[in-house]
C-alpha cells in the first residue's frame, strides 16, 4: 500500500523545484506559475485518486511541465517557420544580440541552454538540475531509460561545444602583451 | 543499470550513465577501466561534470519564493540611517514645542486684549 502525504506538505515540498524547472527551460512569469499549478493540481488530484507516493507524484508534476514546455517550443517553431521575411530579419537581428560574448559564465550557459533542442534541454535539467532519476525523467516524459541516456548524452556535449571554447580562452586574449623593460 | 553498455549502444550514453550512477557494477568497472585508459574521455567527463556543477549554481542561486517573483508591492526604498531618524525626530519635536508656545503666547494676548 502505497503511502499517502498531505497536500500541503507535497506542494510545499515540489513547488521550489518545479518552479525551478520552469524558469530553467525559459518559460516567463506568468508562464511558470501556470505550468507550477498544472503541475501540482495533476499530482494532487492523482494523489486523491489513487493514492501515489512522494516519489511516483514528482515525475507526474515534472512531466507535465515538460510537456508543456515542449508543446510551447513546438508551437514557437511553428510559427517561426510560418514568419515573413520582415520578421525573419528581426529574428535573426535578435539572435545576433544573443550571440555577442556573454559576460559570464553562467550567462553563457543560459545561451548554451537556449541553443540545444528543446526535449534535449528538458532531458539535461530533469536529471541535472532536479536529480530525477532516469526512471523518473523517462516517465516524466514519455520516454525510454536508453533514448534519455542519449540525449543527456548529446545536451551535455552541445553544451560542452558552447562553453568549452570560451573558457579555452585567455581572459586577456587579443589584448597587446606588456612586459618588462629594463 | 543494465540496458546500459551492451554492444551498439552509444559510448557517450555509457558515460552519462556512469556519470549519473545509473549504470551497474559491470559497466561501473568497465568505465573506469576506460577512463584510466583514454585521456580524452576523462577530459570529456570533467568537462560535463564542471558543466553540470555550473548548471545547479546558476539555477539554485535565482530559486526564489513564489511571493516574492510576482509580488505587486512596490519595492522598497532604502532604508534610512539612524542618525537621519534622530534628526527628524529633533525637528518634530522642536516643531511642536514652537507651536504649542506660539499657541500659548497667542492665547495670553488675547486673554490681556479682553481684560483691558
Amino acid at each position: 500500500m502505497a503511502a499517502r502525504i498531505s497536500s500541503d506538505t507535497f506542494d510545499d515540498q515540489l513547488e521550489p523545484g518545479l518552479r525551478r524547472f520552469a524558469q530553467a527551460v525559459g518559460f516567463d512569469a506568468g508562464q511558470v506559475a501556470c505550468a507550477v499549478e498544472g503541475g501540482l493540481h495533476r499530482a494532487r488530484s492523482l494523489q486523491g485518486a489513487g493514492a501515489i507516493t512522494r516519489e511516483e507524484g514528482r515525475p507526474v508534476a515534472y512531466g507535465v511541465i515538460a510537456r508543456a514546455f515542449l508543446v510551447h517550443a513546438a508551437a514557437l517553431h511553428a510559427a517561426a517557420r510560418r514568419q515573413t521575411p520582415a520578421s525573419c530579419k528581426s529574428a535573426r537581428l535578435a539572435a545576433v544580440t544573443v550571440d555577442q560574448p556573454p559576460s559570464s559564465e553562467v550567462e553563457r550557459l543560459r545561451i548554451g541552454l537556449t541553443s540545444l533542442p528543446p526535449l534535449e534541454r528538458a532531458v539535461l535539467l530533469l536529471v541535472v538540475l532536479e536529480g530525477l532519476s532516469y526512471s523518473q525523467a523517462s516517465s516524466a516524459l514519455g520516454i525510454g531509460r536508453v533514448e534519455c541516456a542519449q540525449l543527456l548524452a548529446a545536451a551535455r556535449s552541445g553544451l560542452a561545444l558552447r562553453l568549452e571554447p570560451a573558457r579555452a580562452r585567455p581572459p586577456d586574449s587579443g589584448r597587446p602583451q606588456l612586459r618588462l623593460v629594463t | 543499470m543494465s540496458d546500459f553498455g551492451k554492444p551498439g549502444q552509444a559510448p557517450d550514453a555509457d558515460l552519462c550513465a556512469y556519470l549519473d550512477d545509473e549504470c551497474g557494477p559491470g559497466q561501473r568497472r568497465r568505465a573506469d577501466s576506460a577512463l584510466t585508459q583514454d585521456p580524452a574521455l576523462a577530459r570529456k567527463l570533467a568537462v560535463w561534470r564542471r558543466n553540470d556543477s555550473t548548471l545547479r549554481a546558476a539555477f539554485s542561486a535565482q530559486t526564489q519564493p513564489a511571493r516574492a517573483q510576482n509580488s505587486t508591492d512596490p519595492p522598497i526604498g532604502p532604508l534610512e540611517s539612524g542618525g537621519a531618524q534622530k534628526r527628524r525626530m529633533d525637528l518634530a519635536i522642536a516643531a511642536a514645542f514652537l507651536a504649542g508656545a506660539l499657541s500659548a503666547g497667542g492665547a495670553f494676548v488675547v486673554a490681556n486684549l479682553i481684560a483691558n
